[in-house]
């Protein structure tokens, strides 16, 4: 009974605006009632609201006790103890200071692991500005730690803006970007930093906006969780998605608490961004790939994501190869839906120690041997993430060609389709677990109509969340097609995917969209994935957003409002 | 208090008197140990630098313990009192013998696979990175990137040279670099990159062999055959020996010694270098008196071995300590090992070495290394 009404509670969205103070009271007061276990964010809020104040300083014994020794023990305690600085116990504050005197937190590898690291760093560097290098377990003062950590604070920011992120639109990561942004812009002494961080914190969350439907965190994405990947609205971003764009919290992650102890809130151009769905857009973005160690002459390689947005659906792809190792996900189809796995996608599992090499500085035969014990999914033939060398994307608005060329030395020979097993799904041929005689899988996935044209001999398999379609073979090509449906009859509408067939020329295919006959695609044999002209200098290039590369600014635009960041300035307007 | 850095048995020997009033102090930088996560990215407690004054069977953890530590140096003429710790968070430097530490590099600087001090002027310190080269001059005060002339960044060994003045040696992704009074690496074997085995060729392991002859070099890596060189480093080739039945590479390489002279004489007798690898090891033994032969047989009892040391004591007997990844150190004393094992090769070229006490179980060991240290 009591899962019951807690379930409606969470459920229930509130409708009094932008994370106005009665929504932020009511956040504070689910994340209470929902998290026990010790969380330094949890812990705030009850220190803060004298809840439960008793246990909450039990917990913090426990959080305080045995760190877990990362940044992300960091920012959640530089978080406490900013957020309670007038109530937490003087014992309690030694304690903390003592922890940054002696443990020390490793610093991780990437972007999100940087942030927070560095993020915390400057935040508790102020909080004890006069300390010694014997006081901080890095044994620098306070002064230095404090520079050093707004050197690249202030390089990452330049770096993102001009040319792009690198864990980018990640439904996982994206959580570790926003809150340790929400930390700073809440909590940063100086002013003009303190701007510049709430600019940032509003950039990122513009990047979400554009790829936002309804709860779900759409497009190709550079990290994303086994879990996430086949069912995107359970997302860590989700929670952020929901509480700064729709004011509510059905998927509440405790974090949240600390955007609800602070004063931020996300200007309604952005929520504007992530709701309006009036008209369909194709975005255009420019990202950057993970920092390759090994194995490449190119450090950064360039990410072209293109994502079609409708009012039901969301088409979204980047151009295949490998830019992020192992969480890769290269393109999906994410429709709206009340029903869990609302997601379509393909990948090749390409398993390599070549790819492990690239990106991680161990001992590449010894991390193939170990991977399973860090990403269990990694070596598996059936995982549901990974991007592959052999995998080339090419998209128009409604269609998108996802081309396998498998060479022999690859581990696996064989490409899978995952096609969500959900009510809301319909199977158009017939009901039956196959494509029809054309080659089309014709499907209805609640308002919009899907046609998959793919190669003979899949073979199915129900997992339970899905169905997966395996072609075992070393050449695949899967051409999707998505419309919304509208009012329209979809078994009327899927006939025109009968005589929809690639057309040979010589060495090239084209893919001719039945539904809109300007969006065509050409694949020339050998070719790879050409981005549009705009993508090479275009960070953002839609109806809401558009950022050329290097120029540090960033401007959104809807039909009411318009908002500049910019980044050479901190200003905006 | 000079350095024995895989070397102690050709120190001892030329300093029997001084050994009788120091011992041998080993290091061994270790990472991940926690958790199944513990590596990859992933946080590491229980990683970091450990120390040894009884020839690894007691061990000491020596500062942060939550750090992929993949090398260290000291500066030999602190006695042990001035340590640097190359990490995934750059470079690390306590002045009281590891009980406090400094990171002396900024966010710049990530996945430090390598430091080294220049005994001879000991404010310079070279670094190799995943993300390339750098040098300080003032003790880690500033630093100067050395990319100058790299194809690639990435590199995980620095080596200087103690007979070349201002020579300093690289082991890359493509290959061996020499770095000589200037700042423009000079890359001197490409063809060490092999297509068939991708990245896991990359060199791993340069040495000196100067107790033999002082323009004599060894490098290896995933390569299939040992590289030599003959004049100072200035110039490698593909030896005679590689991996097991010339196909298995040298995955990662690293070097013992053992010495032994004839009491008659004084002179060494023989010198014997290891290599070990992926799928265990060889033991390259080379003979002075039956000139300069290659010889090596397999040891195939042990896995991921990643560094080695081979150490005299003072009564002679040979101790083997084997860094491994995953399983610690592995220690054997070869007691009575170095006439005993030659006919035990003589006899088997596939002996098994009988592996002794493991100690820091679990763990990465990236690097040991052993200085004298002065009672």
């Amino acid at each position: 009974m009591k899962r019951i009404i807690l379930v409606f509670m969470l459920s229930v969205p509130f409708y009094a605006g932008a994370q106005t103070k009665t929504f932020k009271e009511r956040v504070l007061q689910l994340v209470v009632n929902n998290h026990s276990g010790p969380n330094f964010a949890v812990v705030s809020v009850k220190l803060r609201l004298g809840v439960d104040v008793e246990a909450a300083y039990k917990q913090l014994d426990t959080l305080l006790a045995r760190p877990y020794g990362d940044m992300f023990w960091m920012y959640g305690c530089a978080g406490l103890y900013l957020a309670t600085q007038d109530v937490l116990r003087p014992e309690y504050k030694a304690r903390v200071r003592e922890c940054w005197k002696h443990f020390t937190p490793y610093r991780g590898d990437t972007e999100n692991h940087f942030l927070m690291y560095y993020g915390s760093l400057l935040l508790m560097s102020e909080m004890w500005p006069d300390v010694n290098e014997q006081e901080w377990f890095t044994g620098q003062s306070s002064k230095e730690i404090h520079e050093q950590a707004k050197d690249y604070l202030d390089h990452w920011i330049d770096e993102t803006v001009k040319n792009g992120q690198i864990e980018w639109d990640s439904p996982r990561y994206a959580y570790y970007f926003i809150t340790p942004l929400v930390l700073l812009a809440n909590y940063e002494r100086d002013t003009t930093l303190k701007r510049r961080f709430k600019m940032m914190l509003e950039y990122e969350l513009a990047d979400y906006a554009i790829d936002y439907l309804d709860g779900n965190y759409c497009g190709a994405h550079s990290r994303v969780s086994d879990q996430a990947a086949i069912d995107p609205k359970s997302a860590e971003a989700t929670s952020y998605g929901e509480y700064f764009f729709a004011d509510t919290v059905s998927h509440l992650q405790p974090d949240i608490a600390f955007a609800a102890l602070g004063s931020f809130s996300c200007p309604e151009i952005i929520r504007s961004i992530a709701t309006d769905r009036s008209k369909p857009y194709f975005s255009l973005e420019l990202k950057r790939g993970r920092t390759t160690i090994r194995g490449s002459d190119v450090r950064n390689a360039a990410v072209y994501k293109r994502s079609y947005m409708t009012s039901e659906f969301c088409l979204g792809s980047m151009q295949g190869g490998i830019v992020q190792p192992i969480q890769q996900q290269s393109w999906s189809l994410v429709f709206k839906s009340k029903q869990p796995n609302n997601i379509i996608f393909s990948l090749h599992p390409n398993v390599d120690s070549n790819e492990l090499a690239m990106f991680f500085p161990e001992e590449p035969s010894f991390m193939m041997e170990r991977i399973s014990s860090v990403k269990a999914g990694y070596p598996s033939e059936n995982k549901w993430v990974g991007g592959s060398p052999y995998e080339h994307i090419y998209q128009t608005e409604h269609q998108l060609v996802a081309h396998y060329e498998i060479p022999k030395e690859a581990k696996y020979h064989h490409v899978d389709l995952f096609i969500p097993h959900n009510r809301e799904v319909v199977f158009l041929s017939n009901g039956s677990l196959s494509a029809d005689r054309n080659g089309w899988i014709k499907l209805r996935c609640n308002k919009t109509l899907v046609g998959i044209h793919v190669p003979s001999g899949g073979e199915w398999s129900d997992e339970g969340s899905h169905y997966r379609v395996r072609f075992n073979r070393d050449t695949v090509m899967i051409w999707l097609i998505a419309e919304v449906l509208g009012d329209r009859d979809p078994n009327q509408l899927a006939r025109a995917f009968t005589n929809a067939q690639p057309i040979v020329k010589g060495n090239s295919r084209e893919f001719k969209q039945p539904f809109h006959d300007d969006e065509r695609i050409l694949l020339n044999e050998g070719s790879e994935p050409k981005p549009k002209e705009s993508m090479e200098n275009m960070l953002f290039d839609s109806p809401f957003m558009t950022s050329r590369a290097g120029s540090g600014m960033l401007e959104l635009h809807t039909q009411k409002e318009k908002l500049t960041l910019d980044f050479n300035k901190n200003v905006e307007y | 208090m000079k350095i024995v850095a895989s070397l102690a048995l050709l120190l001892l020997w030329n300093s029997s008197t001084f050994a009788q009033h120091s011992h041998i102090r080993i290091y061994a930088t270790a990472i991940a140990n926690d958790s199944a996560g513990a590596f990859m990215g992933g946080s590491s407690n229980g990683s970091g630098l450990y120390q040894s004054d009884d020839t690894g069977k007691t061990w000491r953890h020596l500062g942060w313990n939550n750090i992929k530590a993949y090398s260290m140096d000291e500066v030999q003429s602190s006695n042990g009192r001035i340590l640097y710790l190359a990490t995934g968070l750059g470079v690390l430097r306590s002045t009281d013998y590891g009980e406090h530490w400094k990171v002396i590099t900024d966010w710049r600087f990530a996945e430090v696979m390598d430091v080294v001090v220049n005994q001879k002027k000991p404010d310079e310190i070279y670094i190799a990175s995943a993300h390339g080269p750098w040098r300080t001059r003032d003790a880690g005060a500033t630093w100067q990137p050395l990319f100058m002339g790299l194809q690639v960044p990435y590199c995980s060994r620095v080596v200087i040279d103690t007979v070349v003045p201002d020579h300093v040696m690289l082991a890359s992704e493509d290959g061996i670099y020499s770095l000589q009074r200037d700042t423009v690496w000079k890359r001197l074997s490409a063809y060490i990159y092999s297509p068939s085995r991708g990245l896991t060729s990359q060199v791993q392991a340069i040495r000196s062999l100067e107790q033999i002859s002082a323009q004599h070099w060894i490098a290896a890596g995933g390569c299939q055959k040992i590289l030599e060189s003959y004049d100072s480093g200035m110039t490698f080739n593909a030896g005679q020996y590689g991996g097991k039945d010339g196909t298995e590479s040298l995955w990662c390489a690293c070097e013992s010694s053992t010495i032994s002279k004839k009491a008659s004489t004084g002179r060494i007798d023989n010198w014997s270098v290891v290599l070990l690898g992926e799928a265990g090891g060889y033991r390259m033994e080379w003979s002075s008196s039956v000139d300069l032969v290659w010889d090596g047989y397999l040891i195939d009892s042990i896995r991921h071995v990643h560094a080695c040391l081979a150490l005299l004591d003072t009564s002679i007997n040979c101790v083997s300590l084997v860094g491994t990844l995953g399983d610690g150190v592995l220690t054997r004393n070869e007691a009575e090992s170095l006439r005993l094992s030659r006919l035990e090769h003589m006899s088997s070229r596939s002996r098994r070495l009988l592996v002794g006490e493991q100690s820091l179980a679990g763990r990465e060991i990236w690097t040991l290394k052993a200085y004298l240290i002065a009672e």
